[in-house]
């Protein structure tokens, strides 16, 4: 499949202390992808430099073979946008924005403009300074997916919004994908993105720390292994282990506690060498997984953001 | 300053207050300072045609003087604005920044909060009157003493503030009753010139009742800067008592109504059905606003530059009724005052359409230029706040955006040259005065480049700059250019610091007809402000909001 989104060493400075710093990948077309990280990582300010909104100091980003910042206005033809924070004139009602937005962005159907407010449950009538938080999020999300784009971009798109409305928005997405068309997600919801995407990227501090398949950072997750064993142990038997990533000695001398990422075949064998009398396995939850990502880094980096 | 709601208000005030208390000290010591003899003595002889300005009352006194020119009515409007602006700012402008929810989820309650704010503004309007009171002392010393004494400037200072704190509660009472704070000072602002214009109605006809309806004529009643005038001091709590009222009827309705609407709104759309909100989406289909940018941007300043336009209409009406009865009277004094025939250096004054002309196009091409500037700060506002963000998601360019915006602008300024233009040839059909249609329209169109250069100024720092600094800015240039103008036959200044000035660019084309080259040299320069700004957007980053 051909990429929709490309970007390559793409760094936006702001400053001394916020921003992205050479922020490379690839989103191919069809995909849901998920864009994680801490509040002030760099996510909004990646969505925003693909919208043209922002011009990226060094590296380039493209969407459908254009350049986000020189043919921006062409990009903005192919994609949905939907911001993290969003303001309108306050006294303009909902209809109003969502006509006047469809007519700038032309080739919107009102049929399906009416079947997305239906589906969201938002009332058009009102103006924009009477909407509640969750309300002003369904109608950024009605601009976004209103002309059917071929890809659509959502700062975490399910802010504000309540169980149901949740639910109804990953059913869209499902339909979107089913469609063949692109979605590039933030998120802080991890089972969110655990039932959405594809591939997720994680930023933190402005850099990308990792890029994969969903199903590859679950197996990449650290288990924490307790071997108790007949005689007093020694942390040494395990240093030499490949999937070992970190060995100590546990609550007493015959004790050990392992942290694993992959298999335990190795660990069980040299166990069985040493007489061990029992293993005992802790699985993190795909939620610490993330979290040993998000933790920052002890040297930060120039750029945080 | 952030132990309480009122001292953090007052923190919020600190830049306005500071700024009008400090611009009416350097104003009064100023003007009284130069209130010499010589200077009351020519200015005796326009009393009589500024009779609706007010009552020359000791007009021969420094003191009666300056009432006369300034307490009556020049600061009583002037001094009103800020205290509209904030009134209609003061809960509504919080609820529009989503920052009420956060304060009242504090313990405090809302008449509590409401009190603490309008007390933070009534406290910086004493200061403001402390301050007028110092510029009233410092220029009394310079004039030589003897007519004013502190405790006359203080009383005349709290005068002025207990009326302008008064338009400041009627702003607060119609932001309950509004669904914004634009419209709540655009409809106060609209009742202070009605105010003004009953108390001037009542001074010409002698003593007529419109004028007990003004809170302005009870002001009136107290000069306290005039020793000799029969003060009646109960006359004070008319404002007083009317700002006290607005303030209950606003306690009230804010301790009922719900946050983030009006009073009156709250039960009309609770009574919204389903249907009727999806019909709103057919109703929005055919509304020709959301059609394009500059269609909203029109719409959008729909309002507000109605009311611009019916002001500029009743000042030129206004003054087509007047001029008949004042020509020979202002010719004869304008021959015989010397500084005033120095300001009008290159004016007729001997007919009526030159009287009326010199009237409407000294004052006119400055309301012009004003609203221009007020439509034109809507552009760095907007980018501010972040109201651009889905405009640009869309597939607009911003060149597109920013062009369309500049032209509605400049359309609804186009419109006040035509306005102004139709409304003297009507009236003066109607009041059979002879014009020079030629000339009229000259004067009329030739206010259109200077609102041009007002408007290329704003969009071409905007982006670059935050909101504040192109208000300062864009201001700073237009207040400086419309002195440099007015003082230019009383102080010599260089030919080109003149040729700076737009109001001095524009000229006197009710007389003389069009100065082709200033004309295309504003609109060139409006032009290439104009280019300047497409050129430095391409680049900018959109703000957040």
């Amino acid at each position: 499949m051909p990429a929709i989104i490309q970007t390559h060493q793409l760094t936006k400075s702001y400053g001394k202390s916020r921003g992205i710093l050479e922020v490379t990948f690839d989103i191919q077309e069809g995909e849901v992808f998920g864009f994680l990280g801490p509040n002030g990582a760099g996510k909004t300010t990646t969505m925003r430099t693909l919208m043209g909104l922002l011009r990226g100091n060094l590296g380039n980003a493209t969407i459908g073979g254009l350049d986000c910042w020189k043919e921006s206005t062409e990009v903005k033809k192919l994609v949905g946008y939907l911001p993290g924070e969003f303001s309108v004139d306050p006294g303009l009602r909902g209809a109003q924005i969502i006509e006047y937005l469809g007519h700038l962005r032309g080739g919107v159907d009102q049929a399906y403009v009416r079947s997305l407010v239906e589906r969201l449950g938002l009332d058009p009538s009102k103006r924009f300074r009477a909407y509640s938080h969750g309300n002003k999020q369904k109608l950024g999300l009605v601009q976004a997916f209103m002309h059917q784009p071929r890809l659509l971009i959502l700062d975490e798109p399910t802010s504000g919004l309540d169980p149901l409305n949740q639910q109804e928005f990953y059913k869209m997405v499902a339909e979107i994908h089913a469609g063949g068309r692109t979605v590039f997600l933030s998120s802080h919801i991890l089972p969110e993105v655990e039932q959405t995407c594809d591939r997720i990227a994680i930023i933190r501090e402005g850099r990308l720390v990792t890029i994969d398949h969903v199903s590859a950072l679950k197996a990449i997750r650290q288990r924490d292994v307790e071997i108790a064993f007949a005689a007093p142990a020694s942390v040494e038997w395990f240093k030499q282990a490949a999937d070992v990533t970190n060995v100590a000695q546990g609550a007493d001398e015959r004790t050990l506690q392992l942290v694993v990422q992959g298999d335990l075949a190795e660990i069980i064998q040299i166990a069985g060498q040493h007489g061990a009398t029992n293993i005992a396995t802790h699985e993190p939850s795909l939620e610490e997984a993330f979290l040993r990502f998000y933790e920052p880094q002890q040297e930060s980096s120039a750029l945080a953001g | 300053m952030f132990h309480s709601i009122l001292s953090k208000s007052l923190r919020d005030y600190r830049v306005p207050m500071l700024a009008w208390g400090f611009g009416l000290l350097v104003f009064m010591a100023t003007f009284v300072a130069m209130a010499t003899p010589a200077e009351v003595m020519a200015y005796i002889s326009l009393v009589k045609i500024l009779s609706f300005w007010g009552d020359p009352y000791a007009i021969n006194t420094p003191e009666g003087y300056i009432t006369f020119r300034w307490m009556e009515t020049g600061w009583p409007i002037l001094l009103s604005i800020w205290p509209i602006l904030a009134g209609a700012r003061l809960v509504r402008g919080e609820e529009e920044r989503g920052t009420m929810d956060v304060l009242l989820a504090t313990s405090q309650a809302r008449t509590r909060l409401l009190l603490e704010k309008v007390g933070a503004l009534f406290l910086a309007l004493l200061v403001i009157a402390v301050l007028f009171a110092l510029g009233v002392v410092a220029g009394e010393a310079a004039l030589g003493g003897g007519h004013v004494d502190v405790v006359r400037a203080l009383l005349a200072g709290l005068n002025l503030v207990l009326l302008a704190f008064f338009f400041g509660m009627v702003a607060l009472l119609l932001s309950q009753l509004t669904t914004g704070r634009r419209a709540a000072a655009g409809w106060t602002s609209g009742l202070l010139i009605l105010f003004v214009f009953l108390n001037m109605a009542g001074r010409e006809l002698n003593g007529a009742w419109v004028q007990y309806l003004s809170p302005v004529y009870y002001y009136n009643l107290n000069r306290p800067l005039l020793a000799g005038f029969p003060d009646q001091p109960l006359a004070s709590l008319v404002p007083l008592g009317l700002a006290v009222l607005c303030l209950v009827g606003s306690a009230l309705l804010f301790a009922r109504r719900d946050i983030g609407r009006s009073a009156i709104e709250s039960r009309r759309e609770a009574a919204g059905s389903r249907q009727q909100a999806l019909r709103s989406l057919s109703r929005a289909e055919r509304e020709v606003s959301t059609r394009s940018v500059s269609l909203q941007t029109l719409f959008a300043d729909g309002w507000g530059s109605f009311w611009w336009l019916l002001g500029i209409v009743a000042f030129c009406a206004l003054w087509q009724f007047l001029t008949p009865g004042l020509q020979k009277f202002f010719n004869q004094v304008v021959q015989q005052t010397p500084w005033l025939a120095r300001y009008l250096f290159d004016t007729p004054t001997n007919t009526n359409t030159a009287v009326l002309g010199t009237i409407v196009f000294a004052f006119v091409p400055a309301l012009v230029v004003i609203l221009a500037l007020t439509l034109a700060l809507k552009w760095p506002s907007d980018l501010e706040n972040g109201r651009l963000e889905l405009i640009f998601s869309t597939p607009q360019s911003r060149p597109r955006v920013l062009l369309e915006r500049f032209g509605a602008n400049a359309l609804i300024v186009l419109l006040a040259s035509v306005v102004t233009w139709l409304t003297l040839t009507i009236g003066a059909q109607l009041a059979n005065l002879s014009i020079n249609q030629g000339r009229l329209l000259a004067a009329s169109f030739s206010m259109f480049p200077p609102a041009l250069v007002a408007m290329g100024l704003v969009y071409a720092v905007s982006g670059r700059l935050r909101y504040g600094a192109v208000l300062g800015i864009a201001t700073t240039y237009l207040v400086l250019s419309y002195l440099q103008e007015s003082l230019e036959g009383n102080i010599q200044f260089p030919g080109w610091v003149m040729s700076l000035s737009v109001f001095h660019l524009y000229g006197n084309p009710i007389f003389f007809g069009i100065d082709w080259t200033n004309f295309l040299g504003m609109t060139a320069v409006g032009l290439a402000l104009l280019v300047i700004s497409l050129l430095q957007f391409r680049y900018v980053d959109i703000e957040l909001g």
